[in-house]
């Protein structure tokens, strides 16, 4: 017997296709790293692992705010 | 600061979430910052060097993340933040559209009809009826599908009708975002909801419908596609395979992309992708299913020792 499953991700994978849209944003380029953060984008962040966190009852996850634009601010203090 | 502090406020309510993590170098003196400057989304301290994992390498950086959870941009310029930030606000929460238009019209679907051959006699028919559709930003692809196989020599391998709906996301993971698995009197779900990737199962009957997770979209999703987009050379990933029934895990269910082949068709070449779909079960025989498929058209089905040829629309 044919399994279900196996004919729904056949079917699916058949269908798929690449398509990519340009966009307008301006990114900071021009160091040693261009090729990394190129990389990193179109894609589910890579893992994001903080602690002491505050403002926010309990540490937030990106599966949680699917659906939300989330701007990630990396910052410091002198 | 002050105008971050300003756009995360007026921007909140229609989904923007600011987060700011702050370095491992002299974290202790953000609690005060953030107190003395009235800072009230949420901040952290990087551990385990994420900053860098995301590629920021001067202070402040930014990076924005969409509403399906991607990452747009990695080191967004200072100066285009509110720029990125209006312009993803503006986007669908293209789950939800996926979802309202997983359906095509009747109409809108084709269907191609498939002749099961063995050892040169027609041994049975297959009518496969198709839909897709792509969402505008081309990340979301959505399709209906229904199968239909009578093999009236062999019914133990006729299918009856299935058919299937949802929506799959695009990109270097290649997810179902949605997707719903109709036979007979039951349904199945697969639900990506933001606490993970369930099954949704309708038994049929008096039964109640119940809900079970499928895992995380990395470690044991419906389907993860682990190494990257179709390549000319192909690839392969492998998820589990659970029985339905009594929701134990069944096999492994590997797909495999050969890459693009001369496929020989009455008597004319053509370029098709060649996938190979195998269950390994447990007690039971492996199922194997090659397909060849060229500008989206399904060519040809070998299963089972059969040969499926196309014959007409």
């Amino acid at each position: 017997m044919l399994h279900p499953i196996s004919i729904a991700a056949a079917g699916l994978l058949a269908a798929a296709a690449i398509l990519t849209t340009p966009d307008d944003f301006q990114r900071e380029r021009g160091r040693d790293n261009d090729a990394m953060k190129d990389a990193l984008e179109g894609r589910r962040p890579p893992a994001f692992v903080a602690r002491d966190w505050k403002n926010v009852d309990a540490p937030l996850s990106f599966d949680q705010l699917v659906g939300q634009v989330v701007l990630v601010d990396f910052w410091g203090t002198w | 600061m002050p105008k971050l502090i300003e756009l995360a406020a007026e921007r909140k309510d229609q989904g923007l979430v600011l987060i700011g993590i702050h370095t491992e170098n002299n974290w202790e003196a953000m609690a005060a910052y953030v107190d003395q400057h009235g800072i009230e989304f949420p901040v952290c301290v990087d551990a385990e060097g994420t900053i860098a994992a995301w590629g920021a390498d001067s202070f402040p950086d930014y990076a924005i993340v969409d509403r399906q959870g991607i990452l747009r941009v990695a080191d967004l310029a200072n100066g285009g933040v509110e720029h990125a930030v209006e312009v993803l606000l503006a986007e669908d929460d293209h789950l939800s559209a996926a979802l309202s238009a997983a359906l095509p019209a009747e109409g809108e679907s084709q269907s191609a009809v498939f002749e099961v051959r063995s050892e040169d006699s027609v041994v049975g028919k297959l009518t496969i009826g198709s839909s897709f559709g792509v969402l505008d930003d081309a990340r979301i692809v959505t399709f209906a599908q229904s199968f239909e196989l009578h093999m009236p020599d062999s019914p133990q391998l006729s299918l009856g009708k299935l058919s299937f709906a949802g929506a799959l996301e695009l990109g270097p993971q290649l997810t179902p975002r949605h997707l719903t698995v109709e036979a007979g009197d039951g349904r199945v779900e697969a639900d990506v909801s933001r606490d993970g990737p369930e099954f949704v199962a309708a038994w049929g009957g008096d039964q109640p419908e119940s809900r079970f997770p499928v895992g995380t979209l990395v470690d044991g999703a419906l389907l993860v596609l682990a190494p990257g987009l179709p390549a000319e050379q192909g690839f392969a990933f492998e998820a589990p395979l659970y029985s339905l029934e009594d929701r134990e895990l069944e096999g492994v269910h590997r797909v495999e992309n050969r890459g693009r082949v001369d496929l020989e068709l009455d008597g004319t070449s053509r370029k098709a992708w060649h996938w190979v779909v195998t269950d390994t079960q447990a007690e039971t025989t492996d199922v194997k299913l090659e397909l060849w498929v060229a500008d989206g058209e399904l060519l040809r089905i070998d299963f089972d020792g059969k040969q499926l040829v196309r014959v007409a629309d």
